[in-house]
């Protein structure tokens, strides 16, 4: 008996920060309500008290990760190792900047539910990525998509809200079965759910057995996962959503299930390839060819939609398809390439998440007193308005498009990187089209840009006062997507 | 007769698949029995030329009842016009499939299937469909939006999963080593002293899940609970009205 204790203990080890996570998740959960009274009031400043509890834990959480081992460590359920840090490290940060945006997005009365959201989607997101079998991965990815409905309830409560959640949910569910279906194949093929075992039997078998059985089992998890990343053909919620929400979740939406989908695709694409791990791991032709197919079709309709935009958020919505679209070069290649695809990815998921979590921050950040920014209109000569505000923007803008002296320029570069290294033809297509969408891309975000800088103000200036908390996220992001072009190495040396 | 044995998964994909049209709901009705019965005989086709492997009699009469009570029961779900009925064959539906578990001698299977899915899902099902719709049913129950294009797109699914089926052998079905390094048991999980697995299975499978699987377990109450929670929270409050 002690040796079973010892080795529940054991496997506990492996999660700490998400069991410190857990733990304030389940005291907001179970205190929050009990401060709203039947009337559904709630003391004034009740969210900020709930965003102070939350930033505290993701620091607890921030603390356990640097004080983790996370030398290779494989249990049953969950294996730590490089990927599991790297992560980590990103769903923490992202975490506690997405909870600064959160501030004043929330009404009071549903502060400590949405806290409690955002820090199991933070934890769901860790536990995907130290997922070491099929059904801890599968919780775990259930663990950010049931919190995320909720969330963008929560968030607008109207009708245009109702409908983008609904649309949100609808669809999430049919994916998430999509992944299990996928998932049941591979386990049918393989007789267990364990990464581990499942590698090994799929290196031990004889050559070619089951291999219809896995290319479905691949098809079903990539239809599935692909929802998240909001890949073509699985995009079309995307511009309803980011449209009817709040800034806050459409920060969220951007990057979270982002890093879910390519972690967990990590995870698995190596099985189904059925090659020892990612260290040797290159798609074969097939799965090649439906990657790059997937990836070129999103950086087109991604950026080629976006073009005719004109609310921020659709277009940041569209934006957000293109770069999935960007990102999912790196896996076409795989490790191979001299610059490996995996790397790529994984530094560019770090850098999209500040762009795009700078956007939608400096966009509410306005939003306490003033009108929030949501259309051409509202941006229309803001740096007469707001330089403080313009300026950042146009950073994280530049950013976006790629430009330097910024972090969103060594994303693309690193990715253009691996796909010409990779020296085959269709490596060398795949980087010229990444770069002619570059360009297509340039032109919207600059657009906006002009908007701020060159055209007349619509309004009288009038002071606004500026809510400090996505004021300061967005100028995190921004200072630190100049700081990351300066000094990239420690980043790019972190990546496992 | 030896063209069909060529073409018996084309043809029975596109019977079923034209008996589940016809039975669609439409504004304008078609006689229902006829779609069920093309429906079924394409069932029966394809259950012909999958060959199933034969037991002894009882088990092979059993199999059939539930097999097509299972396809029966679906097509008319999902064509029904009523949705309260398409729950109730839902649930009829699913106990046939917990037959098919039972004869796969997976016993506790088949039993949370009846409860979970026949038991608690179809209840609530039913439960909603009650509150929601209590000024009868609405326009969109009454006529399927795409019945062709739903068809064809099910239908091509099923015909790609049948197929690739159809090609594996049983031998790609690849088995894990019990054994892998790194990965170990958990001590709970194993069989009590002088007894295997196989006469052991509820307890074995209970000491897996709160042994091997213990933190899935828990990961499970977690979601749970923030579903929970979640629906509580984003149902309106009594006193702004509704509910």
């Amino acid at each position: 008996m002690p040796q079973v204790i010892e080795q529940i203990r054991s496997t506990a080890t492996l999660i700490v920060p998400e069991i410190v996570l857990l733990a304030a998740v389940c005291a907001l959960f179970l205190v929050g309500p009990f401060l709203v009274n039947e009337a559904g009031e709630a003391p004034a400043g009740l969210r900020k008290r709930w965003g102070f509890l939350s930033l505290f834990a993701l620091v607890v959480a921030l603390v356990a990760w640097c004080d983790g081992d996370h030398s290779l460590v494989q249990n049953g359920l969950f294996r730590i190792d490089g990927l599991v840090w790297y992560a980590r490290g990103l769903s923490l940060i992202a975490g506690i900047l997405l909870v600064l945006v959160l501030w004043n997005q929330i009404d009071d009365v549903h502060s400590a539910e949405a806290y409690a959201c955002l820090l199991s989607i933070v934890m769901g997101t860790n536990l995907v990525a130290a997922a070491n079998d099929l059904i801890s991965l599968f919780l775990a990815l259930e663990l950010v998509s049931i919190p995320t409905y909720v969330l963008l309830y929560l968030g607008k409560r109207d009708r245009i809200g109702g409908e983008a959640t609904l649309k949100y949910f609808l669809l999430s569910i049919f994916s998430s079965a999509l992944v299990l279906y996928g998932m049941s194949w591979l386990y049918g093929v393989t007789g267990t759910t364990n990464f581990t075992m499942i590698r090994d039997a799929l290196v031990n078998r004889a050559p070619h057995a089951g291999e219809g059985l896995l290319e479905i089992s691949f098809a079903l998890i990539l239809a599935g996962l692909c929802f998240r990343l909001a890949a073509v053909p699985f995009h079309f919620y995307a511009p309803d959503v980011f449209q009817g929400t709040t800034a806050s979740n459409a920060a969220l939406l951007s990057l979270i299930p982002k890093v879910v989908g390519f972690v967990a695709l990590i995870h698995l694409i190596p099985l189904s390839g059925a090659t020892d791990g990612w260290e040797r791991w290159m798609p074969d032709h097939e799965s090649k060819l439906l990657l790059a197919a997937l990836a070129v079709a999103t950086m087109f309709l991604g950026n080629l939609m976006a073009l005719r935009q004109s609310h921020i958020y659709r277009l940041m919505a569209y934006s957000s398809i293109a770069h999935a679209g960007y990102m999912l070069i790196g896996l076409v290649i795989g490790d191979t390439a001299p610059v490996g695809g995996r790397e790529a990815i994984l530094f560019y998921l770090a850098t999209y998440g500040l762009m795009t979590i700078g956007v939608f921050a400096l966009l509410s950040a306005r939003a306490g007193d003033g009108q929030p920014l949501k259309t051409d209109a509202d941006l229309r000569g803001l740096s007469r308005v707001q330089p403080m505000i313009a300026v950042l923007l146009a950073v994280c803008l530049f950013s976006l498009t790629g430009l330097p002296p910024t972090a969103g320029f060594l994303g693309k570069l690193n990715l253009f990187l691996t796909a010409w290294s990779d020296g085959t033809q269709l490596g060398h297509v795949l980087a010229i089209l990444m770069a002619l969408n570059a360009a297509i891309g340039a032109y919207y975000y600059l657009r906006l840009v002009a908007l701020m800088f060159l055209e007349p103000s619509a309004a009288e200036p009038q002071p606004v006062r500026l809510a400090w908390a996505p004021w300061l996220a967005g100028t995190v992001c921004a200072v630190a997507s100049i700081a990351l072009f300066v000094a990239p190495q420690w980043l790019w040396d972190s990546i496992p | 007769m030896h063209w069909l044995e060529e073409h018996w998964l084309g043809v029975s994909l596109i019977l079923m698949g034209g008996g589940v049209w016809w039975l669609m709901p439409r504004s304008w009705q078609l006689p229902r029995i006829i779609g069920l019965i093309t429906a079924l005989a394409g069932a029966y086709l394809m259950s012909w030329g999958i060959k199933s492997v034969g037991g002894d009699l009882g088990d092979t009469v059993m199999f059939w009842v539930f097999a097509t009570g299972a396809i029966a029961c679906a097509i008319l779900m999902i064509t029904n016009r009523n949705p309260v009925y398409a729950a109730l064959w839902f649930a009829l539906a699913t106990l046939n499939v917990c037959g098919l578990f039972w004869l796969e001698a997976a016993p506790f299977l088949a039993a949370a299937t009846v409860i979970v899915y026949a038991g608690a899902i179809v209840v609530t099902f039913v439960f909603v469909i009650m509150l929601a719709q209590q000024s009868g049913a609405t326009a969109y129950d009454q006529h399927a939006r795409q019945p062709l294009l739903a068809t064809l797109a099910a239908f091509l699914v099923l015909g790609l999963l049948l197929g690739m089926l159809r090609d594996a052998n049983p031998g790609d079905v690849l088995v894990a080593k019990a054994q892998s390094p790194g990965v170990t048991a958990n001590l709970l999980s194993q069989p009590a002293p002088g007894k295997t697995l196989d006469d052991d299975t509820m307890r074995g499978l209970g000491r897996s899940l709160f042994g091997d699987y213990l933190f899935a377990v828990e990961l499970a109450g977690t979601l749970l609970l923030i579903a929970t929670i979640g629906a509580i929270a984003i149902a309106p409050r009594r006193s702004r009205g509704t509910l």
